[in-house]
């Protein structure tokens, strides 16, 4: 019994502590303090505080991973609701996320290779356009380390979310289809969170660039780690 | 954040939209893990069930708030990666700055490639 309680006691308060930040984010108005990451630090804080390993932790919470495929798959809807716009773009939008998901390993795997890095840095770096559950599947397939993958993938989300709309207006990218494919292409779920509050265009597009990124750079990345 | 505009469907229905995620989501697990698929269970998942979608197999009002609640709440299912990340930093530390500056590059990158070659020819 205690286990159980235990168990729902912490899914319960990762969930409290989930949803006020989410509503400290609306209410200040800063893109920048994502809820991911406000959460993440209050329950390391409080595990710190309480003197417990963040394994023990991990283990109660286990559900929320669980979910993760799930929350992946779901994304089908809003990209099977956006198809009919696709048509007679169709090849454009699709060269652009082959073409997006292509340069994104190749940079990131260029860049970390010429700075040194270990072949699992690269390998946690490959995936890092794709969403958390799609890069983390594809580092561990390839030699990478999940858990760090995970916290990039983040990182280049936030950054992409609050960077993203001033690179895109300077490059003169002003189709709102293009701006929500380009923010989920490159920045995942975080930068599509940003585009739902741009409007119903940007964050169906953006749903879309998020998932055709994840698809192709899952078959991207053995091909790239294999010549580079 | 998990309700859907014009979606008043009893709970019942409701739940089905959950079982049909799930069922899909197990399914693209279990080939990828049968098949060793370079691609992602859950990427595998996603495919089947836009396909199963657009054939009319799986009715779209009845997965429309399921996927709504998923979706809007993915960012919670991310936290415990991100607590586990926080763990072993040592790999993080050793390797920060090529981290930081391929991370970066690449997303900009990114970024300009889409946004620009997705951008209607004038």
């Amino acid at each position: 019994m205690r286990d159980v309680a235990l168990t729902l006691l912490a899914l319960g308060a990762t969930v409290g502590i989930y949803r006020a930040a989410a509503w400290a984010q609306r209410r200040l108005g800063w893109t920048a303090l994502q809820p991911v990451a406000t959460t993440t630090a209050v329950i390391v804080a409080a595990l710190f505080a309480l003197s417990l390993p963040t394994t023990v932790y991990v283990k109660r919470v286990e559900l929320l991973s669980v979910l993760l495929g799930p929350s992946v798959v779901a994304l089908g809807a809003g990209v099977e609701r956006e198809l009919p716009r696709l048509r007679g773009r169709a090849a454009r939008v699709l060269s652009a996320v082959v073409a997006g998901a292509f340069v994104g390993v190749v940079s990131a795997v260029g860049v970390a290779r010429l700075l040194g890095a270990s072949p699992a840095i690269v390998a946690t770096l490959a995936p890092k356009s794709t969403t958390t559950p799609i890069a983390m599947a594809i580092a561990e397939r390839t030699g990478g380390l999940p858990p760090l993958a995970a916290a990039i993938v983040v990182l280049v989300g936030v950054v992409g979310a609050v960077v993203g709309p001033s690179l895109l207006r300077v490059a003169g990218v002003r189709d709102p289809f293009a701006w929500g494919l380009a923010l989920g292409a490159s920045s995942h779920g975080v930068g599509t969170a940003r585009a739902v509050e741009e409007g119903e265009t940007q964050a169906a597009a953006s749903a879309l660039g998020l998932a055709l990124t994840g698809v192709v750079t899952s078959l991207v990345v053995p091909v790239v780690l294999g010549w580079l | 954040m998990l309700s859907a505009p014009g979606d008043r469907g009893p709970e019942p229905a409701r739940l089905l939209g959950f079982a049909w995620i799930l069922f899909f989501s197990a399914g693209g697990e279990l080939v990828a893990r049968a098949a060793s698929s370079p691609v992602p269970g859950s990427v595998l998942g996603l495919l089947a069930f836009v396909a199963a979608l657009r054939a009319g197999i799986v009715r779209r009002e009845r997965v429309a708030w399921a996927a709504r609640a998923l979706t809007s709440t993915m960012g919670l299912f991310f936290v415990p990666a991100a607590v586990l990340a926080t763990a072993d930093t040592a790999a993080a530390r050793a390797a920060w700055a090529p981290i930081v500056a391929a991370s970066l590059v690449s997303l900009a990158l990114v970024m300009l490639v889409v946004g620009k070659l997705a951008e209607p020819r004038a």
